[in-house]
């Protein structure tokens, strides 16, 4: 019953929306998520782009380190572009260290994100203007012209991603309590910053990323009394987990590693839907065609079968749905091969049962044997399965591992309906017919 | 039941050796064609109306203009055109397409793909691996399922047996390949590795359904040799062998004939994987047994 409230799909008939009963309302809003089955790249449609980053000169220890950075900076600039449900993840196999970028739907200027994804980023230092000139600026503001507050408010200076060495967190000097970031500036560049925070005093200064604003420290009355210096702190009771993002954020003016792309997939959005309609309808039409078989094989029984069938399908998209699983094309082979492992089970009892009843055995009592002696074979054939999955999942790439986990799922939930369902139907059904 | 599947175990092991050569010298004479999963390259699939022959003349043309090294264009139905070439980089693959859309005015364009070429070997070297290492997990998984089946057999044996049927199906689907390959230019991707893992799992699975009835009757076999109980217990799983594979194949024929292009290959694989799987349990991994055993009690071992 739950699974059938779970998998309600949103059905448009004539103008008229059916939706599903709205979980979120009758669960008090304790899931945090839709309920919706996730779509791979390959069915909804996107750009699949693998990063190779390059580690030479980098101690083993260090490399997993370098790889989190760089995602980190990457998954900023992925952040900006705005699309929704975007993946940024890493990936090592064997030597190579990736960074896989996931941008789901129609990418109308993938290209162009593409290309922000592998230049180094454009870490600039903005001046506040000073106070009287927004005032003015506000007086003749104009609200029909969009202005960036950027522009609007701040002046660019001579101060790039160049001039700085590197970016820490470090502990708060003063108080010992909480965190600051420490830049630190090349010589030509600390003269240049100097510069820069002499004539802001007072105000701030902004520290623009690829366009956007990461952090808007203002500049100390008493800046520039220990003279001119190559370190300069940004203070504030920051968390150590701030700082220390931040100041990768900074380093991060340039990739912590540079990286090139070695793999691109881009799938579109039509090519996606037409694959998804096409393999739904081929499974819908198979299982329909199936069920028909199994009715024809073994008449009432087979109707059991086809409801263990029903109820085994409907468990397994509620299951995508929780967890959840990101249904790809080979999710969808590995579920539809596990419909015939669920199958299976079901003909492996049943058969069993006409081999009792031809050994002459009432029916009742054949249905009570059949499950029982059915089992080993069933649990040892499903058990050498599930473990071949795990093989896959361990070894294999994402979309072996895609296709693992489905039929995993699928032949766990095959186990469990031909243990509850087909044999409590069965038995169900054999009592009352005698 | 008259029949008598054991007796001609000589000739089904004849037959299945043989299938398995000419399987296997398919792929030493042909190779496999590896797609650019394998061997890096680039991919580009567009719709176009219009001549066909004129318009796959023209991409090539265009490709060797742009000194690009084409493996082959290919068409596919609804007018999709699929340009197989070496991996191009994000500059040349932009050109590329800016001049096929400039070109052809119904130029649609599918998806692209590029895979660097250092990524093959990787794939191959995890593919295998994930062999090996559950072929072994297959072997001692049965060994110690089987280890109370009665003498004369050992649950390792069961193990070897059908791990042999496992390669025989492998072999017969990469067979199967390498003449797609030769003859069609079917390329094998990493989706193809998924359907042999997924053969090599139903071998077993298939395999162990007729296992399980061989111990069950060993358990409780009265006087009858060996050779008899083995050729009982596979005619008592014959209806559910043929039965299941029906089941799966319905399934599989609806999603080969209407499921798309995109899985077609994959799905032909695991089409020819599934009926070679249920073949070999019977005809391969069983009389592997009986000839196995016939070994042991003709010398004594």
């Amino acid at each position: 019953m739950l699974t059938l409230i779970i998998d309600w799909p949103t059905v448009t008939i004539y103008g008229t929306t059916l939706h599903g009963p709205d979980l979120e309302q009758i669960t008090n809003n304790q899931l945090t998520r839709r309920l919706d089955i996730i779509l791979g790249l390959d069915l909804q449609g996107g750009t699949y782009v693998a990063l190779k980053g390059d580690m030479e000169g980098i101690s083993e220890e260090e490399r997993q380190d370098k790889l989190d950075a760089t995602r980190s900076v990457i998954k900023n600039r992925v952040d900006q572009f705005g699309v929704s449900e975007a993946n940024v993840y890493t990936s090592v196999l064997g030597d190579e260290h990736r960074i896989i970028v996931e941008l789901p739907g129609a990418g109308e200027n993938v290209e162009e994100q593409i290309d922000i994804l592998r230049q180094t980023a454009n870490l600039e230092f903005w001046s506040e203007k000073p106070f009287e000139e927004t005032i003015n600026l506000q007086a003749d503001n104009q609200p029909q012209v969009f202005q960036d507050p950027l522009t609007q408010y701040f002046n660019p200076s001579d101060v790039s991603g160049s001039d700085l060495k590197t970016a820490s967190a470090v502990r708060d000097s003063t108080t010992g309590e909480g965190y600051e970031i420490q830049l630190e500036f090349t010589n030509d560049g600390a003269d240049k910053f100097n510069t820069l925070a002499l004539s802001t005093i007072g105000r701030r200064i902004a520290i623009v990323l690829d366009g956007i604003p990461i952090s808007q420290p203002v500049v100390n009355s008493d800046y520039g009394q220990g003279g001119n210096d190559k370190f300069v702190r940004i203070t504030g009771s920051f968390s150590r987990e701030a700082a220390e993002s931040l100041a990768i954020q900074l380093r991060g003016g340039a990739l912590p590693i540079p990286v090139e792309i070695v793999e691109q997939r881009t799938v579109e959005p039509t090519l996606g839907a037409d694959a998804l309609a096409k393999s739904l309808l081929a499974g819908l039409i198979g299982v329909v065609l199936l069920m028909a078989f199994m009715v024809y094989l073994y008449r009432e029984y087979g109707i059991i079968a086809d409801g263990a069938l029903l109820i085994y399908i409907l468990l397994n998209i509620a299951l995508y749905k929780f967890i959840p699983i990101t249904l790809t094309l080979a999710g969808v082979a590995g579920f539809i091969f596990s419909v015939g492992v669920a199958v299976d089970a079901n003909i492996l009892i049943f058969e069993r049962m006409l081999e009792e009843i031809r050994d002459g055995r009432s029916k009742l009592k054949a249905a009570k044997l059949a499950f029982d002696k059915a089992w080993p074979s069933i649990r040892d054939s499903n058990g050498s399965t599930l473990m071949t999955c795990f093989i896959l999942f361990y070894f294999g790439t994402s979309s072996v591992k895609a296709f693992a986990i489905s039929l995993a799922i699928g032949v766990i939930i095959g186990l469990f309906t031909a243990v509850t369902i087909t044999r409590n139907f069965m038995q169900t059904f054999s009592t009352s017919r005698t | 039941m008259t029949i008598d599947i054991v007796k001609h175990n000589k000739v089904w092991l004849i037959i299945s050796v043989a299938v398995a050569s000419l399987a296997a010298a398919a792929l030493i004479v042909w190779g496999i064609r590896f797609g650019i999963d394998f061997r890096g390259g680039s991919i580009l699939d567009y719709r176009i109306e219009g001549e066909q022959e004129q318009i796959r003349e023209e991409l090539n043309s265009m490709l060797s203009e742009a000194q690009v090294s084409v493996s082959q264009v290919t068409l596919s139905e609804g007018n999709t055109y699929s340009m197989f070439v070496e991996p191009l980089s994000e500059e040349k693959r932009r050109e590329i397409e800016t001049k096929i859309e400039s070109t052809f005015q119904s130029a649609e364009r599918l998806s692209v793909e590029t895979i660097g070429p250092s990524v093959g070997e990787e794939l191959k070297r995890q593919a295998i691996l994930a062999v090996i290492v559950s072929n072994i997990v297959v072997i001692l998984f049965l060994a110690f399922t089987f280890r109370k089946v009665p003498l004369p057999a050992h649950g390792w044996e069961f193990g070897v047996a059908a791990v042999i049927a496992m390669l025989y199906d492998v072999v017969v689907v990469l067979g199967v390949f390498a003449v797609l390959g030769e003859f069609l230019g079917i390329e094998i991707d990493s989706l193809f590795v998924t359907a042999v893992l997924t053969v090599m799992g139903f071998s077993i699975h298939d395999s162990i359904v007729v296992f399980d009835r061989i111990r069950e009757n060993l358990r409780r076999r009265g006087g009858e040799d060996f050779k008899a109980t083995i050729n009982k217990s596979l005619i008592e799983t014959l209806a559910r062998s043929m039965n299941l594979s029906a089941s799966v194949l319905i399934v599989l024929l609806s999603l080969l004939l209407i499921g798309g292009d995109s899985i077609r290959w994959f799905i032909f694989a695991l089409f020819i994987g599934l009926l070679s799987g249920s073949y070999s349990s019977v005809f391969v991994a069983s009389q592997v047994l009986v000839w196995w055993e016939g070994v042991k009690e003709k010398y004594g071992l």
